[in-house]
Formats: structure tokens, sequence, C-alpha cells
């Protein structure tokens, strides 16, 4: 009968846990830390906790690194994602003066500038970012660097995260290649010269005391996280694809597929006429490997002027309005968050709606800044550390408080507001630029995606219904009486006898009417004036001379108007006589 | 209250400075705009001051032709109490309609008034509603 083997006594488990915690074990690399084939690509749950990357992720991941530079779709999010997360750049800062030259000098010796944007694509592309910040040698010798280096690693080449039994990371393993192009010799040689690079194939353990990783849409106990390419990949390949045979299929039709007409011609004819165009035809290849006919360009065809040729109409294009596609499209922007607007051409998208759908989308970007934060702050401290270490930081911040924070909590890192255009605000700044004359009225509604002519109308409505009541003249509109002239029409026909006209009409008509007519001149002369002040432009001597026109032609109405007015008044006071 | 005649000649000074400031008020507006070439934020502003101007005008005109009405009816009034051989003598009736002023009230409550007693004719008067006043000139005892 075999021996049962024997159970670890608890104290020998004990023992084995404080010698991890001592790292006295040698890590080992278990075999769930590899890229583990799973038939149907679905975690085992017990598998957690350690670097669990199956090959089906691995391989989506390598797809979409190679797919986000070529397909434009996949660049478009992986650059907004950039591009909106870090718009103009983090910004460091910090109260403390002296932490600020040699954090500067980080920054500036690594190009932080442009690895901030290279960890959020690798973070778009591949839902990880790992940087490496080494242990650097002591500068002995005046000129050394004494600034450490922060580097970044391809995700993809971080082949294992090796953990202990305890979960616990110890190292990363890094496996890549390198072309190795031998000596490189200097002058002009003779000869083709061709040099061919040897592949050679490298790794490396990386203590994981040297980098800082972050990650994306990880769940609990997930060591890697994942890229929010990796479930739109599929369609937007599809898309494209459809997109592409959309297109082959138009311009074939366009080419190809041509009306003959034949006046008066029997089937002999036609079939000869058929004939002729066969024969004329050559034998071209597309794009994707498919074989086509097609008159060669230039070439001249002879038939008879009974025959008719008419190229097929066919629309090349790939509209964005065929439901299909934009089904496809739709499917790509839930994936990854993005607003159908920016993927399209905006077809369906009004202002409002599509302010609206980027909300969420910025505040996605807004967690995207975030980890890019988080992974400057994990480099800051383990670059300081490394200067600490050698004394290369004394007097930033006191040592005796060195137990409470970490020295590089004293920096600020901070990311650009990400805001959507609100459209309450929008609309108050559009305000005070039309008011301020900046902008026209006719542009602030552009702005607003309003229809110019609707709103030209809305406001002639407005003003026909009654405008302000009072301005600067200081004359308030009396309520109650029709404008202009009314108060002087309700105080004719409140008198005694308001039919003195022996015709029966009524009193002053006439002189209602004339008054009308003036005020009806006056009109006219605002007009023309109108007219030439914008003809004048910016021309001062043509605005003066339109002046003079107006007030010459204006006052002359106005004594007129004052000569009737005071002809009724007189007449009044004699009419009750 | 100065004769009859000045004070016309008075209503038409005030009448033809307040349109020329209209006018001078539109041209100000498109300076503002002068410096730049935008013929089409220039032609919105003048529409716009156009249209100011025109209610304006409204305005204006119908003030003026009540103050004129009341300076006729003054007149007539005068006119005919001289060759009676008596004085003509004013109520300030206030509008049956309209919102009064402070000032009206204080006028309708006194007079009448012969025309030296006048302060003035409605909507010419030192009232506090200026040139919206409606009050008529009514003549009593004639």
């Amino acid at each position: 009968m075999a021996k049962a083997k024997k159970k670890p006594k608890l104290r020998e488990r004990i023992n084995a846990v404080f010698s991890a915690l001592r790292g006295d074990i040698t890590a080992t690399v278990t075999e769930t830390n590899e890229w583990q084939r799973f038939a149907t690509g679905i975690r085992k749950v017990g598998l957690r906790g350690t670097d669990e990357f199956d090959s089906d992720q691995k391989s989506m991941a390598e797809r979409i690194d190679a797919a986000w530079q070529r397909d434009p779709i996949m660049f478009r999010v992986v650059d907004d994602y950039d591009k909106l997360a870090l718009g103009s750049g983090l910004t460091m800062t910090s109260e403390n003066e002296k932490a600020l030259p040699p954090a500067r000098a980080i920054w500036r010796e690594n190009n932080l500038d442009d690895l901030q944007h290279a960890a959020a694509i690798e973070l778009t592309v591949t839902g990880n970012v790992f940087a490496r910040v080494p242990k650097m040698e002591k500068p002995t010798a005046a000129g050394e660097s004494t600034v450490p280096s922060i580097d970044l690693i391809p995700s993809l080449q971080i082949d294992k995260i090796v953990t202990d039994e305890t979960g616990r990371i110890t190292h990363y393993l890094r496996k890549w290649t390198e072309q190795s192009y031998g000596g490189i010799e200097t002058g002009v040689k003779e000869g083709a010269g061709v040099v061919v690079p040897k592949p050679k194939a490298k790794y490396e353990f990386i203590p994981a005391d040297e980098i800082v990783h972050v990650k994306i849409n990880a769940a609990a106990g997930d060591v890697r996280g994942i890229s929010p390419l990796a479930p739109t990949w599929r369609w937007s390949q599809t898309y494209l694809r459809t997109l592409q045979t959309t297109y082959n299929l138009s311009l074939a039709r366009s080419l190809v597929i041509m009306h003959a007409a034949y006046e008066g011609g029997n089937s002999e004819s036609i079939a000869e006429m058929l004939s002729t165009f066969e024969s004329n035809t050559v034998r071209r290849t597309d794009p994707q490997g498919f074989d086509f006919d097609v008159f060669a360009t230039g070439q001249v065809i002879g038939t008879n002027e009974k025959v008719t040729i008419t190229p097929i109409g066919a629309e090349v294009s790939g509209r964005s309005m065929d439901s299909e596609m934009r089904r496809l499209l739709l499917a790509v922007a839930a994936g990854v968050g993005i607003p159908e607007v920016l993927l399209s051409d905006g077809d369906y998208s009004n202002l409002a709606s599509s302010t609206n759908q980027m909300a969420p989308f910025f505040r996605l970007v807004k967690s995207i800044q975030q980890k890019i934060i988080q992974l400057f702050r994990g480099c800051f401290e383990l670059a300081f550390d490394r200067m600490d270490q050698y004394g290369l930081l004394n007097g930033v911040v006191p040592d005796q408080d060195k137990d409470e924070y970490h020295k590089a909590d004293v920096l600020d890192i901070t990311g650009p507001e990400i805001e959507t255009t609100d459209i309450s605000t929008l609309a108050n700044s559009l305000v005070s630029l039309t008011s301020a004359k900046i902008i026209s009225k006719q542009q602030a509604c552009e702005q607003l995606n309003l229809d110019w002519k609707e709103i030209q109308q809305q406001i002639a409505d407005e003003k026909s219904a009654g405008g302000d009541d009072t301005d600067d003249t200081g004359v308030e509109q009396n309520p109650g009486y029709t404008f202009p002239f009314g108060a002087l029409n309700h105080a004719i026909r409140a008198a005694a006898d308001p039919t003195t006209d022996p015709k029966g009409k009524p009193r002053h008509a006439e002189t209602f009417k004339t008054l009308k007519r003036l005020l009806g001149n006056m009109h006219t002369e605002i007009n023309t004036f109108k007219t030439a002040l914008v003809a004048a432009g910016s021309d001062f001597n043509k605005k003066k001379a339109a002046y003079d026109a107006f007030t010459s032609a204006v006052f002359s109405k106005l004594h007129e108007m004052q000569d009737v007015t005071r002809a009724m008044g007189r007449k009044e006071a004699n009419a009750n006589d | 209250m100065p004769t009859i005649d000045v004070f016309a000649v008075g209503l038409e000074a005030k009448a033809v400075n307040l349109l020329a400031q209209m006018a001078m008020d539109l041209i100000a507006a498109t300076l503002e705009v002068s410096f730049t070439d935008d013929v089409a934020v220039l032609q919105e502003i003048v529409d716009d001051g156009a249209a100011q101007l025109r209610r304006r005008v409204d305005m204006m005109a119908d003030m003026y032709a009540w103050q004129n009405y009341q300076l006729g009816k003054v007149e007539g009034s005068e006119e005919k109490a001289a060759s009676q051989g008596r004085r003509a003598k004013y109520a300030w009736v206030l509008d049956a309609g309209a919102q009064h002023c402070s000032t009206c009230l204080t006028l309708a409550a006194g007079g009448p008034y012969t025309l030296d007693e006048l302060p003035g004719i409605p909507g010419d008067a030192p009232t506090d509603c200026n040139g919206g006043c409606r009050c008529d000139l009514v003549e009593v005892g004639a």
C-alpha cells in the first residue's frame, strides 16, 4: 500500500509564510503565470490572484496593437483617449521650492512630456502601462547624471508577472527581440552594403520594486487590465470590411457596367456590338485580387451613330447613413464609450444631444487622466527613492518627517480640466458676445445649431407683438392706446360730437391720414439711412452725408406734422362753440 | 408760459434735437464694428439699430402730435377768448385710461389756470411722466 503523502504541519506552513515575507523563498514561476491556453477562453475563478492572461487575450492585445495604427476608427479612439485625457499635458507644481529642481530635472531628462502620451496610448491599446525606474549607481565623478531614468516597457513584452505563494508580485519577466546590426563602420564603402540585422531574443526578470504598473478594466484579483478596444475590435474590422466591399462594388459598377442602346437595332446588330465591346476590354486585378474586365484608359471604340453608351451611374461612397453600417459604428462607439458623433459625420446628431452624450465620455477620459497621474506619482516616488539613497534630496523635506509621508508627496501633479460644453453656459457666452457686437446673432445661432431664418421670424414676431415700453427718450407708452397717435385718436373720439363732418365721416379723418403718411415717410427715410450706413462701411464722411440727408428729410416731415396737429387742436378749441 | 409761437418753436427744436440724437446713436453703434470687415455683423447691427430707431421715432411722433394738438387747443381758446374780451382758463384733466404721476395729480387738483399760470402743456411740462403725459387741457367757463 502506498504511503499517504504527509500533510505539512501547521508550524511548517506558518514558517513558509514568514519565509516568504522575509524573501527567503526563491521566486518560482508557477504554471498559472504562463500565457495559458483555454479552450473556451473563460477564466477559471480559482486561478485569480496570479498573472493569468490567457493566450486569446494576448493575441487580441497583439491584434489591437497592430490595428490601431492602420484602422482609422481604432486610431480615432486611441487618439481621443490620449489627446482628450492629457490635452496640453500634465502639470507639476510644488509648494516646496527645494523639491522642484530635482523633480523638473527628472521630468526634463526623461522627456515626460512625450512619455505621458505614450503611456495614455499604451493604456488604451493594452489596458496596462508598465514603467520602469531602475536602480542607479552612485554618481562618483563630476558630470555623471544624478537623475534616475524612467522608461515605459511595452505591455506585450511583459510575458509573465511572477508572484510568490502569497500572491505578492516579485518580478516581471520581460521578453523582447533586439535587432543586432553588428559594428557600425563610418565612411563610404563600396558594394551594395546591405546590412542584415540579426535578431536576438532577450529576456530579463525585472524586480518588482523597479516597476510601476497601472491598469484599467481589471476585476478584483486580476493582475492585468483589459483594453477598451478588445470587445470592439471585431466590430471595427467588420465595419471597415463592409465599407471596403461597398466601395469596391460601386467602383466596379461604375467602371464595368455600361448601358449600350442601339437605335433600331436587331438581335444580330446588337450581338455584333457586344462582340466589339468584349474584344476591346482588358483584364485588370483590383487590390483585393479580384479580376475584372474594363475598357482600357484612353481606348477608342468605333461603333456607329445609332449606338449610345452610358456608364451605369454608381454612387461611390460609404455613407454612414446606411442603417447596417451605422449599427456597426454604434457597436464600436458603445464599446469604447465614445459618442457616435465622434465616429461619424454627425448626420444624426444635433448639438444638444451630442453635448449630452459627451458628458459620460468625458468622465471616462478623466479616469484615464487619473491613471496617468497615478503612474507618474509612482514613478516619482521611485525616482526620489533612488536619489534619496545617495543623499541627492537632502533638504527637500525634513528627514524627521519621512516616516509620515514620502518625499514625493510634496509634488502636485495635475491634469488639464476636462469639461463638456454645457449648453446653458454656451448660450450665456454667446449672448455676451452678441451684446458686445463681437459676433453677429446669426453666428451665435449657428453655434447653437439653430435655424437662423426661424430665429429671424421669431424676432420679427416678438417685435410686432410689442417691444420695449420705455426707451431713453423718457417717453412711456401709455397703456391701453394703439400706437402711434392712439391717445390723440381717443381724445378726438371722446369729444361730444365725434361726427361733425357733414358727410358723417369721423372728425379729423384726413388729418390722421396725413399723420400716418408723414410717419410712413419717416420710416422710408430710416430705411434709406440704414442702407446708406451699410454702404458707407467704415467711411465716416459717407456716414455723415447719410446722417445729413436723413435729418434734413425728416425735419421737414416734423414741421408738417406740427402744422397739421396744431391746426387740429385749434379746430377742436372752436368746435364746441 | 411763453407765447404760443415761441412755445411752438421750442417744441420743434426739442423734437429735432431728439431725432438728431437718435440718428447719431445709430451711427455710433456702427462705429463700434467699423474695425472689422465683417459685413454680416455690420448689417445686423444696422438692422437692429434701424428697428430701434423706427420704434423711437414712432414714440416721438406720438408725443409730438399730442403736444402740438394741446398747443393748438390752447391757441384756439386764446384767440376765442381774446375776441370775447376775456381771459381763457384751463383745467388740467387727467386721462381716464392712464396712470397718473404725482405731478399731474397735483396739477389736476389745482387750477383752473390762465395761460400765464400753466407750467407747460401736457407732454412738455415739468411733470414726472415727461413726454408720456396724455393729460388734457380743457378750457373751462368758456
